[in-house]
C-alpha cells in the first residue's frame, strides 16, 4: 500500500526540552492510524510539526511523495537546505487538521464555519454540494446550520470541527483528541463517524488520542509514544492484546 | 457659529476616513494598531511638499499620498505583525512618533517645526474648492468618505473579509483552513494605512498649512476611540464614532465655555467615555455588523453580490 505520510527521524525542541526525539512513522493511504500516549508525551507536538506549526531540529516529513518539512541542519539525501511550508500551504496540499479543543469560529454560524473550511475551494457549486453532504452525514449540524457555533454542545462542536475540516476535500485528516472532554456515548458516536469518513469517503485518518481503548478499536495501526519517542508500533488489534499497553493504557 | 459647525463636520469627515481604515485593521483584523497619525502625517506632507515645492496639483498628489502611506504600511506591517495585542500597539505607536520626529527635524524637506504654508487650494474643472467657503469642501470630503465606505463594505463581504474574520476569531484554525494569515493581515494594514494617507492629503488642503505638531499620538488614540465607540467591525459605526468624538472634542468651543473648561478636559472625557462603554456596552454603540458569508449557492442567502 502507498505511504501517504512519512515522518522520518524528526526531532522537535522547546529550548532545552526535547519534545520529540528521532520519531519515525508512516501512514498508509486509506488507513486509520492512531497515536496513543500519556499527557505530555509529545503527541500534540507531533501534529503541530506535521502542519508546520513547530520547526524541526532534525528529520523530515513527506506527504504524498513531496517533502513538506525538512530540518535545516540535517543532511538528508545530500541536501543541506531546510524546507518549511507554512500551515496554510500544507493545508492546500490536502492535509486537514481538526485541532485540539476544536477551535471552532464561535461567533460564526455552523454554515459560515463550513464555508470557512472550504476557503481554498473556489467552486461555489462544489461547496454547496459538500455542505449538503455534511448536513446529511451530521444531521444535527443541518438542524443547527443557522445557529452560532457558540451555542452548540461540545459533541456538536466536535462534529462541526470535523465537518469543517472535510469541507476542503482533504486526502488526510489529522484529529487531535477528538474525544477530549466528551461523554462516552458522544465519543462512541464520533468514532463511528470517523470510521464512516474513512470507509465511505476514502479519507486517510491520523488520530491522536489519550483514550487508548477507543483509538485502538477504531484504527488499523497504532503507535505508542512515551517521552517524545515511539516505543511501540503494531497493528491496533495486536496492541490491544499487548501486555505493556494493557497495563499502562488500558488499566488492566 | 454655523460656520464652526461646518468645520466640525469637515473634520469629522477627515477623521471618518481614518476611522474606516482603523476599523479594517482593528475591527476586522483584530490588530491593535496605533499608527493612524503616522500615515495621516505622511499623506499630509506628501501633498504639502509636492504642491508647494514642485507645483503639482492637489489631485496629482492624492495617488502619491495613497501609495506612499500604503508603502509605509507594508514596511511597518511586515515586521510588526508577528506581534500581538499590547506589543503590536507599542511597536506601531513607535512608528507614529518616528514619523513626527522625522518631520520635525528634516528641515531641508519639511521645514521643521515651522511646517509648510501656502498649500494651494484644490481646483476641479476650473472651480476652486475654497476651504474658507466650506460647503464645496464639505461635499468633496463626504464624497471621499462615501467612496471609502462603499469600497470597504464590499471588501468586508469579499474573500478577504472572510479571511480576516477567521483570523481574528482563531489564527490556528484559520491557518488550518488554508488561510495565509500574514498575507491578509498585511493587506488589512496597507489598506488602513492608505486611506489614512488620503485623509492626510485632504487635511493638508483644508488647513492650507501643515505642522508636525498636528500629528501627535492623540490623533491615533482619537481614531481608535471612534472605532471602539461606534462598534468594532462595523464601518457605519466608525463614521458615527468619528462624528461623536469630534463633537465632543469641540464641545467647549461649541458651547462657548472654552474659557472655563481647560483643554485637557477632552482627554478626561475620552477616557471616561471608553471606561463607561467598556462597562455597559463593550460592543460599541452599533455593535459588530453580522454578515452572511453564504459563499455558495443553494442556501438561499447569497453572499456574492
Amino acid at each position: 500500500m502507498k505511504e501517504l505520510l512519512t515522518i522520518d527521524d524528526i526531532s522537535v525542541s522547546y529550548g532545552n526540552i526535547k519534545a520529540l526525539q528521532h520519531v519515525s512513522m508512516h501512514v498508509n493511504e486509506g488507513d486509520i492510524v492512531c497515536l496513543i500516549g500519556a499527557n505530555g508525551s509529545g503527541k500534540s507536538t507531533l501534529l503541530k510539526a506535521i502542519v508546520g506549526q513547530e520547526p524541526l531540529v532534525g528529520g523530515s516529513i513527506t506527504f504524498d511523495g513531496e517533502e513538506i518539512c525538512r530540518a535545516k541542519a540535517a543532511v538528508i539525501k545530500g541536501e543541506k537546505r531546510g524546507r518549511h511550508l507554512t500551515t496554510d500551504l500544507i493545508a492546500a496540499k490536502g492535509i486537514a487538521l481538526v485541532p485540539e479543543g476544536r477551535r471552532v469560529f464561535a461567533d460564526m454560524t455552523v454554515e459560515e464555519n463550513l464555508d470557512m473550511g472550504a476557503f481554498l475551494v473556489r467552486d461555489d457549486a462544489l461547496i454547496a454540494e459538500r455542505k449538503e453532504a455534511m448536513y446529511d452525514f451530521f444531521p444535527i449540524l443541518g438542524a443547527r446550520r443557522r445557529q452560532k457555533t457558540r451555542s452548540l454542545s461540545g459533541g456538536e462542536q466536535q462534529m462541526m470541527a470535523i465537518a469543517r475540516a472535510l469541507m476542503s476535500g482533504p486526502r488526510l485528516i489529522l484529529l487531535d483528541e477528538p474525544g477530549l472532554g466528551l461523554a462516552p456515548l458522544v465519543i462512541a458516536d464520533i468514532f463511528e463517524k470517523i470510521d464512516m469518513i474513512n470507509k465511505q469517503d476514502k479519507v486517510t485518518v491520523f488520530l491522536v488520542e489519550q483514550n487508548a481503548r477507543m483509538a485502538l478499536k477504531a484504527s488499523t495501526e497504532g503507535y505508542v509514544m512515551e517521552n517524545g519517542r515511539i516505543v511501540l508500533h503494531d497493528a491496533s488489534s495486536a496492541l490491544l492484546e499487548n501486555e505493556q499497553v494493557r497495563a499502562a493504557y488500558l488499566g488492566e | 457659529m454655523f460656520n464652526f459647525f461646518l468645520l466640525i463636520l469637515i473634520y469629522s469627515g477627515i477623521y471618518a476616513l481614518m476611522a474606516l481604515g482603523q476599523n479594517i485593521i482593528t475591527g476586522y483584523g483584530g490588530m491593535l494598531s496605533l499608527t493612524q497619525a503616522g500615515f495621516f502625517a505622511i499623506g499630509s506632507y506628501a501633498t504639502a511638499i509636492l504642491t508647494t515645492r514642485f507645483g503639482w496639483s492637489f489631485w496629482g498628489t492624492l495617488p502619491v499620498a495613497f501609495l506612499l502611506s500604503a508603502l509605509f504600511g507594508l514596511l511597518i506591517g511586515l515586521p510588526t505583525l508577528r506581534l500581538k495585542g499590547d506589543y503590536l500597539a507599542i511597536a506601531t505607536l513607535g512608528f507614529g512618533e518616528i514619523v513626527r520626529n522625522v518631520l520635525n527635524n528634516w528641515d531641508s524637506l519639511t521645514n521643521g517645526p515651522m511646517g509648510i504654508q501656502k498649500i494651494p487650494m484644490p481646483i476641479l474643472f476650473g472651480y476652486t474648492i475654497n476651504p474658507y467657503k466650506k460647503y464645496a469642501f464639505l461635499i468633496m470630503i463626504f464624497i471621499f468618505v462615501l467612496i471609502a465606505y462603499l469600497l470597504f463594505q464590499r471588501l468586508a463581504r469579499s474573500r478577504m473579509g472572510r479571511a480576516l474574520t477567521a483570523v481574528r476569531e482563531d489564527e490556528i484554525a484559520a491557518q488550518a483552513m488554508g488561510i495565509n494569515i500574514t498575507k491578509y493581515k498585511v493587506y488589512a494594514f496597507i489598506l488602513g494605512a492608505s486611506v489614512a494617507g488620503i485623509a492626510g492629503s485632504l487635511q493638508a488642503t483644508f488647513t492650507l498649512s501643515v505642522t508636525p505638531g498636528t500629528y501627535t499620538f492623540m490623533v491615533s488614540v482619537m481614531v481608535l476611540c471612534m472605532v471602539v465607540l461606534g462598534g468594532m467591525g462595523n464601518f457605519k459605526a466608525s463614521i458615527l464614532g468619528a462624528f461623536i468624538i469630534q463633537l465632543i472634542s469641540y464641545f467647549p468651543q461649541l458651547t462657548g465655555l472654552s474659557g472655563s473648561i481647560p483643554a485637557q478636559f477632552q482627554q478626561i472625557l475620552f477616557g471616561l467615555i471608553l471606561v463607561v462603554m467598556m462597562i455597559w456596552r463593550p460592543q460599541g454603540i452599533l455593535g459588530r455588523e453580522t454578515r452572511r458569508y453564504g459563499g455558495a449557492a443553494g442556501n438561499g442567502k447569497g453572499g456574492a453580490q
